[in-house]
């Protein structure tokens, strides 16, 4: 899902920077007045948490290796504010070390992964547990699991907006219409990277839950 | 066993690209001369104009120069092209595959076969996108290799990137090392516990508590680093080391010229 430079035109990539500019700014205030001080280390662990989450490599039918999964976890535990911070560094970590995404779609990768994906997996999170009115184990795996499946596949949506808008405003980046981006990138996170998604942040949350309740009481 | 060992071998694949960084940052070559913020602005300038111009023979240009570059600066020029054509313009080169038929892009037949025919507008557009995000990375990668982690933060504190991202961003890059430590040795204590591999469903089931495990480490281990660094005299304010240094000459007339360049080209091609 990581949008390398080139894809998106100057006015996508300009447009994206200009909407991820204030929910940075608020991300970087919240932190300072909710967290204080120890927020710091706390934030930068879970960056390099994320980054080494997005390592693993999952098995899944096709062969493809499905990354991805930090965002809503973090989301989930400390609040999607924390997990905007945490994810964002990762990703600049990953533009600026690997040039894995690009230093012009930083933007939009963080529109997509740092910001789409922890609000939708975090607020999916909260309505199901509302919904199933318990919060016992079951009940929380099963939330955090349907709410990561729903949030990649809403930032996947994101990312294919971005590129399928291209044709009819900037000629000569991603050749590929809406018609044909959302269903590719959809086929894709719906079938093998959601899947495992669901399963992981489920699997991780139950963990959690188990050896460290204090922990998931936190938000 | 595949999954965990492919695991490995990313593990193993970061910290080699670590330790080139380090290697081709400390020669003594033209980009590793320059100051790392006119460095930053240098290569920005490149990238913004791969992005934005419309012609192929700015992109092929913009090429060139980044492997002239690359060269005066001492990088092998196999690891250097590897490290740029072997991942994202490989990925985009099967990605822009399809456009190039008919039914993507319509236009006028270069071949026909099966009431399908591949149009020369869809490879145009094909070749237009590979060629813009080879350019693109070239620069990105010519940076990478030539500028040290913490100069690089220090440039974004020169830019006004927002300190807590910029001390968040430098504290993780150091605990990455330390937990891809911990998390290669639970890969491998797990590994070396398999006697007839591990399968799929078998990769599946211990991945997670793996994760969950990782996640309960991080969050113990950032109480003890916020300790220590608290014993340490730990303020808020952090001080970059170059965040008032002059940008020396070199630097200065580094920039210059590649803004001339970039407006050159703009201008001529």
């Amino acid at each position: 899902m990581h949008i390398p430079d080139g894809y998106l035109g100057p006015i996508t990539c300009v447009v994206m920077f200009i909407i991820m500019l204030p929910v940075w700014w608020y991300a970087a205030k919240w932190a300072k007045e909710r967290l204080s001080s120890r927020a710091i280390p706390m934030l930068a662990m879970l960056s390099s948490f994320s980054f080494v989450v997005m390592m693993f490599n999952w098995p899944v039918p096709d062969g493809t290796t499905a990354h991805m999964v930090g965002g809503t976890l973090i989301a989930i535990i400390l609040g999607p504010w924390a997990a905007v911070i945490g994810v964002s560094v990762a990703l600049m970590i990953q533009a600026f070390f690997f040039g894995d995404g690009g230093i012009t779609a930083f933007g939009a990768n963080a529109f997509n992964m740092a910001f789409v994906l922890p609000f939708a997996g975090y607020l999916m999170y909260r309505a199901l547990l509302k919904f199933f009115n318990s919060d016992d184990v079951r009940a929380r795996a099963i939330a955090a699991g349907v709410a990561a499946y729903i949030a990649i596949n809403v930032a996947a949506l994101a990312a294919a907006i971005e590129f399928g808008v291209q044709p009819y405003i900037a000629k000569g980046y991603c050749p590929y219409g809406i018609e044909v981006a959302v269903p590719a990138m959809l086929f894709a996170h719906l079938t093998t990277a959601g899947p495992v998604a669901a399963v992981v942040t489920a699997g991780v949350v139950a963990y959690i839950y188990k050896y460290r309740p204090d922990l998931m009481e936190v938000k | 066993m595949k999954f965990i060992s492919k695991t490995l071998a990313e593990i193993t694949s970061f910290i080699s690209a670590s330790i080139y960084t380090e290697k081709y940052a400390s020669l003594n070559g033209l980009m590793q001369k320059i100051d790392a913020r006119a460095k930053l602005v240098i290569v920005l300038a490149f990238i913004f104009l791969a992005v934005y111009t419309s012609s192929i023979w700015v992109l092929a240009f913009l090429f060139t120069i980044a492997i002239i570059l690359s060269i005066s600066s001492r990088i092998s020029i196999r690891h250097y092209m590897s490290r740029v054509l072997l991942f994202i313009p490989l990925f985009t080169s099967i990605v822009a595959i399809p456009s190039i038929f008919s039914f993507i892009t319509p236009g006028e037949g270069i071949i026909s076969f099966f009431g399908v025919s591949i149009t020369y507008e869809g490879v145009r557009a094909a070749l237009f996108l590979i060629a813009r995000v080879t350019a693109a990375v070239s620069f990105s990668i010519l940076l990478i290799t030539t500028t040290r982690w913490n100069e690089l933060m220090n440039a974004m504190l020169f830019f006004k990137i927002p300190k807590i991202f910029v001390m968040i961003a430098e504290m993780s890059y150091r605990y990455i090392f330390l937990l891809l430590y911990s998390f290669q040795n639970m890969m491998l204590s797990a590994k070396s516990r398999a006697v007839s591999g591990i399968g799929a469903t078998k990769a599946w089931k211990i991945y997670a508590p793996i994760m969950g495990a990782m996640f309960i480490k991080t969050h113990e281990m950032h109480e003890k680093v916020y300790l220590s660094m608290l014993s340490r005299g730990y303020g808020v304010e952090i001080k970059g080391n170059s965040r008032k240094m002059r940008i020396d000459i070199g630097s200065t007339a580094a920039i210059a010229a590649a803004f001339l360049t970039v407006i050159a080209v703009y201008m001529i091609l």
